[in-house]
């Protein structure tokens, strides 16, 4: 009976599976689990050394081989990777990335489209806590941008602007905000070998304005040359054109080849997919299902040459036609005509329509299932906020802090990121804690967040421990014999 | 650490409590150690069981390594009786965890909630929760187990005070342990600090343990009579009766069979004073002469010259460092040192 007893419990206590030890804390950590899977992505929560080690490792495989990290930053890296947990000071601290299949994805991932999930609590939203992103090996590689710019005939509509004594047409809000400095110079940045190709787009094949851009000089010259073309807007067929292109253009796929450069594909259009004048909101259901199966599938599909694997990012000029836009589970293969158009479905698609506003719904649409970001604005300034935003630098794991109170560790507790940028994904991660110890409490750095302590630390606290017991010890014997060689008890009498 | 390290005076009732702190404090330093350095092997249900067993058997065992070095007793007996007190003090506390898990825990907030208005969640069901009413029990039965394991050595029949000690001092053990741990918890700091709540709450553990169960017992040290004034300085003779026997020793300038001599230039008569012990360690100083005998200790001095109206010899009892003076310039001491000093 007391075998059976003693084997039961033995069972009982052991065995935590997947549970790995957090460095240098008392507290275990499980393995992530995938809440909401976006278009074949999901995050990844590295919850261990081997985890930290493996995509370190593979991430200074894949550097080129002048730009390899040095023993000891890849070493710091390793650190920085690894799940830390604070408890005295409510700090947790998890790294994670953005993965397709084997590998993170580079996004340029800001705090404002990371929320942390604190056991059900948005940490956010506490005005207590706090939580900071950092992020991590920033893409060294070329980048390909390519800017299909729409050139309709309602590109030249004025916009009431006025700047040097002339009234500004939409082309003119467009170009401005493509030469704005900070934009060009987040498409060449300082030592980058990057390059852009600009088309525009009405009716027909987009027109291609020069070559391959490679400075900031040749890029104002040909932003200069955009000018509206007159027809219509074949806004799907130039996506789906700019995607051929990365294929099939010979010196674009040269150029993505020998430079292993990663594509994006902006469009900047003023209205609404238009390609005949009967053509109405709900007849672009069918045209703009048929493009986001081909990204879907492009961007999905595991023989698809990785080279050519582009981001779509969209913008739009003016105002949204509707605010609020649900999309259903299956939004990579179907169009819904009633979340498409929403009481605009009979609407003919004409200057009366894009009057109220543009089709942000198909823009959204395209760069959800692109795995990019969509924009609308109706100013110059908003304009070059969306496309810094597009050529803004990527990074493939980041590091989240967050701080709550410490109470809120008095248990096992779930922490849940989420990001609302690139695509709608989140991740969890169960935490357990010891419900009696810790190891050492974190060394506060200068920005408030703390730093793993050395199990050390504990060797110290039990030295001075001892040290003061073993001096309390001999105290009672030290002062009785000082007492007694004061009080002349140790000496013979003179 | 052994007996002569000692004084008898009231520091010998800390020692073994601070000797119990440092090994309570041990345990909790390699349990972290080697949870940080090398990690868990157990299951996260062990967590605390596997911590608190380090503390129980490192204290019952460090007690007992105590009384083993201070009583002299032969090395095989010592490290029987410590496996003895802490494989009892381990089976028995891990007896009491699981019955902690599967009924006595119940029980045990069943009663908590008797003491309180609002009801206790009972909520072992999260292995990792950090609270007073979880831990609380299991903190007051490493402390009965350690009582357990040392009592199963020193013998639970001894008397009910001894017996008593051991249980009380046990749970106060427990006790302490849990407040100081809560402290630390909840009220240090900025709270939830259950790095020094660990390290300290050890400590208290075994400190307080220490303190209650078992000190130093007056029975390893004796009576000694040592000789202060100038011509014989330094000759000593201990009053060396235990319980069971009675043991006199005789004082005086006659030079032959008296215990401690001292010249009779000095004004000691032949048979001058005698000092002997009685039952519970009590020092009775007699005087023989009708010469002067006086005893001196701070703000007291007693006289006890023999007076032959008198139908008996004045008695007192002796303190330790007491002085007695003898006649014009006879001096000894009477001081409490190690049985076994030579």
């Amino acid at each position: 009976m007391l075998h059976w007893f003693l084997w039961l419990s033995i069972f009982w206590g052991c065995g935590s599976p997947e549970k790995e030890v957090i460095p240098y804390s008392m507290t275990r950590i499980g393995s992530y689990n995938t809440v909401l899977e976006g278009d074949d992505r999901e995050i990844k929560i590295f919850n261990s050394r081997m985890d930290c080690l493996d995509l370190i490792g593979n991430l200074n495989l894949n550097r080129p081989a002048n730009q390899k990290m040095s023993p000891e930053y890849e070493q710091k890296e390793i650190v920085n990777c690894m799940p830390w947990i604070d408890r005295k000071n409510g700090e947790v601290q998890l790294s994670f990335a953005l993965m397709r299949g084997d590998s993170p994805e580079p996004i340029p991932l800001t705090e404002k489209y990371v929320d942390v999930v604190h056991d059900q609590h948005d940490v956010k939203k506490d005005a207590s806590a706090k939580v900071t992103l950092k992020r991590h090996e920033k893409i060294l590689g070329s980048q390909l941008y390519m800017l299909i710019i729409d050139g309709s005939g309602s590109m030249d509509n004025l916009t009431g602007v006025v700047k040097d004594n002339r009234e500004l047409t939409r082309m003119d809000f467009v170009k401005r905000a493509l030469l704005n400095p900070s934009v060009s110079s987040a498409f060449f940045p300082e030592g980058s070998n990057n390059q852009v190709v600009m088309y525009t787009f009405t009716d027909g094949t987009p027109v291609r304005l020069g070559g391959m851009i490679s400075s900031k000089s040749e890029y104002k010259a040909i932003v200069r040359t955009l000018q509206s073309l007159g027809g219509y807007t074949h806004l799907y067929d130039a996506i789906d054109f700019g995607m051929n292109q990365l294929e099939e253009s010979k010196d674009i796929e040269e150029y993505l080849a020998f430079q292993s450069a990663s594509p994006t594909i902006l469009v900047l259009t003023d209205g609404f997919n238009n390609q005949a004048r009967s053509d109405r909101c709900a007849s672009n259901a069918k045209r703009l299902e048929k493009l986001i199966q081909k990204i879907d599938e492009k961007r999905t599909n595991r023989d698809s040459n990785l080279l050519v694997l582009p981001r779509i990012y969209t913008v739009g000029l003016g105002t949204k036609i509707r605010e609020k836009v649900i999309f259903r589970e299956d939004y990579q293969s179907d169009v819904d005509v009633d979340i498409l158009c929403g009481q605009y479905k009979r609407m003919q698609i004409d200057g009366k329509l894009e009057k109220i506003g543009i089709d942000n719904v198909s823009l959204e649409w395209i760069a959800k299932v692109g795995g990019g970001q969509s924009f609308v604005s109706e100013s110059e300034s908003g304009l070059a906020k969306a496309f810094r935003a597009v050529a803004e630098t990527r990074f493939k794991w980041f590091e989240i802090r967050y701080k709550v109170s410490p109470m809120w560790m008095r248990k096992s507790f779930k922490t849940m990121i989420k990001i609302r940028s690139m695509a709608s994904v989140s991740s969890e991660i169960d935490i357990y804690p010891h419900a009696w110890l810790d190891g050492p409490n974190g060394k506060l750095q200068k920005e408030g967040w703390t730093n793993p302590r050395s199990p050390y630390h504990s060797s110290i606290i039990f030295m001075n421990i001892i040290g003061l017991i073993l001096f309390l010890s001999i105290l009672g014997a030290a002062i009785f014999n000082i007492r007694r060689v004061l009080v002349g008890r140790l000496n013979p009498p003179k | 650490m052994n007996i002569f390290l000692i004084p008898y005076t009231w520091m010998r009732h800390v020692q073994v409590a601070l000797w119990c702190g440092i090994f309570s404090t041990t345990a909790w330093w390699v349990y972290v150690m080697f949870f940080l350095y090398i990690g868990p092997f157990w299951g996260e249900s062990y967590d605390g069981f596997i911590w608190l067993a380090g503390l129980v058997v490192a204290v019952s065992g460090g007690s007992l390594l105590l009384e083993g070095n201070m009583r002299r007793t032969s090395l095989r007996k010592r490290v029987l009786k410590i496996m003895i007190a802490s494989g009892v003090s381990f089976g028995s506390f891990f007896v009491l965890f699981l019955l902690y898990q599967v009924v006595l825990g119940s029980v045990f907030f069943s009663l908590l909630n008797l003491l309180k208005t609002e009801d206790i969640a009972v909520d072992l069901a999260d292995i990792h929760r950090t609270a007073f009413q979880n831990q609380l029990f299991l903190f007051l039965a490493a402390g009965v187990s350690v009582s357990l394991g040392t009592l199963s050595v020193r013998g639970w029949r001894q008397s009910w005070h001894h017996f008593g000690n051991h249980l009380l001092g046990g749970f106060i053990a427990g006790l302490s342990f849990a407040l100081v741990w809560t402290y630390f918890l909840y009220f240090y700091s900025s709270g939830l600090d259950l790095y020094y709540s660990g390290a300290f709450g050890s400590l208290t553990f075994g400190f307080f343990f220490g303190l209650s169960a078992w000190s130093v017992p007056d029975e390893l040290y004796a009576g000694w009579l040592r000789v202060m004034s100038s011509s014989r300085f330094g000759h000593r003779v201990p009053i060396d009766a235990t319980a069971e026997e009675t043991k006199e020793r005789f004082v005086g300038s006659y030079a032959n069979g008296l215990d401690l001599y001292l010249p009779l230039k000095e004004g000691v008569m032949e048979l001058h004073v005698s000092a002997f012990v009685e039952s519970g360690q009590k020092y009775i100083l007699r005087g023989l002469s009708q010469q002067a005998t006086q005893i001196k200790r701070p703000l007291e001095s007693v006289n006890l010259q023999y007076e032959p109206q008198s139908p008996q010899p004045a008695e007192t009892q002796l303190y330790s460092e007491d002085l007695i003076y003898m006649g014009n310039s006879g001096v000894i001491e009477f001081i409490m040192l190690p049985r076994e000093e030579k």
